[in-house]
Order: structure tokens, then sequence, then C-alpha cells
């Protein structure tokens, strides 16, 4: 084990949690955060490629919407901007929460996890599909 | 005594893995014209590379000699030898896939950068454009350069896994029709298959 002082080519301290994740994850959360602002502000979302080229929405598409709406306690919008997402909200942060916090100990997921997020993929394409059909 | 370069551990002389964490002792970047940096940051124009302390994969004794003649270094000689990509892991799809979602395709950029300045490792091409340029570009003309890459990357996709198949046409015609996500999901797959 490294001492605490030696922090190795990795950032790695000895309780095994990569602190240059830890901090690039922080400064994330904090540029969502910002950006929630700016568009509970009346500020302008991200454009969307796909939504451009194709004209239709992917399965994503929305999910500005739904989090300003969240946000500001509206469930009926928020299920209007992306009712897929919505149901899936805890399974969603789940995977993502699971997944960052093997990241930033440097550990990878293993084959159960991967299949978790095939099965949610899979979910996301079938909901992309429908809903550019009903 | 070595000391191991994910977590630090202090290893024996003899050791290839070390006994903390398993991570290989011996790290070689594969042959490029003797470029020894094991961090993204010397090859690609001093971007910060991020480091990548899970499990190292390896091409086990791979010739990617045979049929490209023109390409790169002699590696005739080193036929025999591992290689050992220190930089580079495998990253998982479905997880990726979801980001990009769920950013509205602002880890897709993340993603491409990562990818190009992989594949660029594994297909013997240092000199090839940073992933940094890249996402530069792409932005700047609105997702035209980018399908030029989707075909660069494509190239470099068949070399690597050392098919006859046509990646780069594939992905340029998926690019083309708004779905970038599967070409980049097919560039990875080849980079985990590579790596395994």
């Amino acid at each position: 084990m490294n001492s605490g002082t030696d922090l190795g080519s990795n950032n790695q301290h000895t309780n095994g949690y990569s602190s240059r994740n830890i901090l690039f994850l922080l400064l994330v959360c904090c540029a969502g955060l910002a950006f929630l602002v700016w568009v509970r502000c009346g500020g302008a979302g991200i454009p969307c490629v796909f939504h451009e080229v194709t004209g239709l929405k992917c399965p994503g598409c929305g999910i500005t919407r739904m989090i300003a709406a969240l946000s500001a306690g509206d469930l009926g919008a928020a299920w209007r901007a992306n009712p897929f997402l919505l149901a899936t909200l805890p399974y969603l942060i789940f995977l993502l929460a699971y997944n960052a916090f093997r990241w930033v100990r440097n550990e990878r997921t293993g084959p159960k996890f991967e299949a978790a997020a095939v099965v949610y993929c899979a979910g996301l394409v079938i909901f992309g599909v429908l809903r550019n059909l009903v | 005594m070595k000391m191991c370069k994910r977590c630090g551990a202090a290893n024996g002389d003899s050791g290839k893995f070390c006994v903390e964490c398993g991570a290989p002792l011996e790290s070689r970047s594969n042959r490029n014209g003797g470029a020894q940096g094991q961090s993204r940051g010397n090859m690609y124009g001093g971007a910060q590379g991020q480091s990548r302390g899970n499990m190292y994969g390896g091409a086990q004794g791979e010739d990617f000699y045979g049929g490209y003649s023109d390409r790169g270094p002699d590696r005739s000689a080193n036929a025999q030898e591992e290689i050992i990509y220190t930089d580079v892991a495998p990253r998982s799809i479905a997880v990726s896939v979801i980001l990009t979602i769920v950013t509205c395709g602002i880890y897709f950029f993340y993603w491409m950068y990562h990818l190009n300045n992989e594949i660029n490792e594994m297909a013997q091409e240092p000199m090839a454009t940073g992933g940094g340029t890249v996402v530069v570009l792409s932005l700047v003309t609105c997702g035209i350069y980018t399908l030029y890459w989707y075909y660069k990357m494509g190239e470099r996709c068949d070399y690597i896994a050392q098919t006859h198949t046509s990646n780069n046409v594939l992905y340029l015609i998926l690019g083309i029709f708004g779905l970038g996500i599967v070409s980049v999901a097919l560039m990875q797959d080849t980079v985990n298959r590579a790596l395994s």
C-alpha cells in the first residue's frame, strides 16, 4: 500500500479512491446544476443534431424539460416531456451512481451490471421507436 | 523492487503482476518509433490524459504485420512480443450510450475524444489528429468533419480488427443518417474486442 503522501501516477490515496475522478464528477455535477438554473431562468437548452437531421425524437428527448419540471415540482409536465425516463428514474440513478462509484475507485463493473445496463439500453431503444410511432 | 503503476504497492523484482491489485507490472507502449510516454498527454499535443487504473488487456501475440506492409514501423521482429496498451481500457458500451442520451450528447464528445486517441494508438498512428482537435472541428463544422472522422476511424478499426470488412463505409453511412452513436458504439466494440 502506498503511503498517504505518495499520490502515485493515478492520484490515488490509500483508501483506493481517485481524487482526480472525484473532482471531475464534482465539476460535472456543478455544471449540471448551473445548466438547470440557466434553463429555469429561461435560457435555451442544448440543440440536438439527431432531431435536426431526422426530425425524430430520440429516447432522451425532453430530458432537460423533464428535469426542469421536476425541480419545479410539476410531475405532469415532467411526464409529458419524457415518460420513460421519469418512470425509470430510480433505476437510471442507480445505474449512473453505481457506475460512478466504481469509476471513482478505479474498478471495473462486472457482467451483472453490464447486463442491467444493456437491459436499460434496450428499453431506451424500444421507447425511442414507440414514441415516434404513436 | 518494482512499484505498481496503478496502486503504488511495492512488488518484488521478479513479479509480473502486482500482488495488491493485479495490474501488470511491465508496461510497454506499442511500437511507435520509440515513444516512451504512458500518458496520452505526451502524444497528443499536451491534452490531459485520463488515468485509467482499471484492467489492462492486451492483444496476445497478434501480428499486425500481415497484409498491411505499408503501415508504421517494421514489426516483424516484434511478432512474438505481447502488446500491452497501458492507457487503453475497455469501456462499457451500454453505459456510454445511456450517458450520451442522458447528457443530450455532451458525453458523446468525451467518448469521441478518448476513442479517437485510443484507436489512433492501437492502429499505430500516433501522429494522427488528436482528440481535442477532432472535437473542436466537429463542433465548428456542425458535424461535417465528424462524417470524415467516422470514415477514418472505420479504416483504423478495420486495421485493428484485422478484418476485410468496410467499417469505414458503414460508419460514414450511419453518420449521414444521424446514427453516429451507433458508429461510435461499433468503434468501441472493436477496441473492447482487441483488448480482450
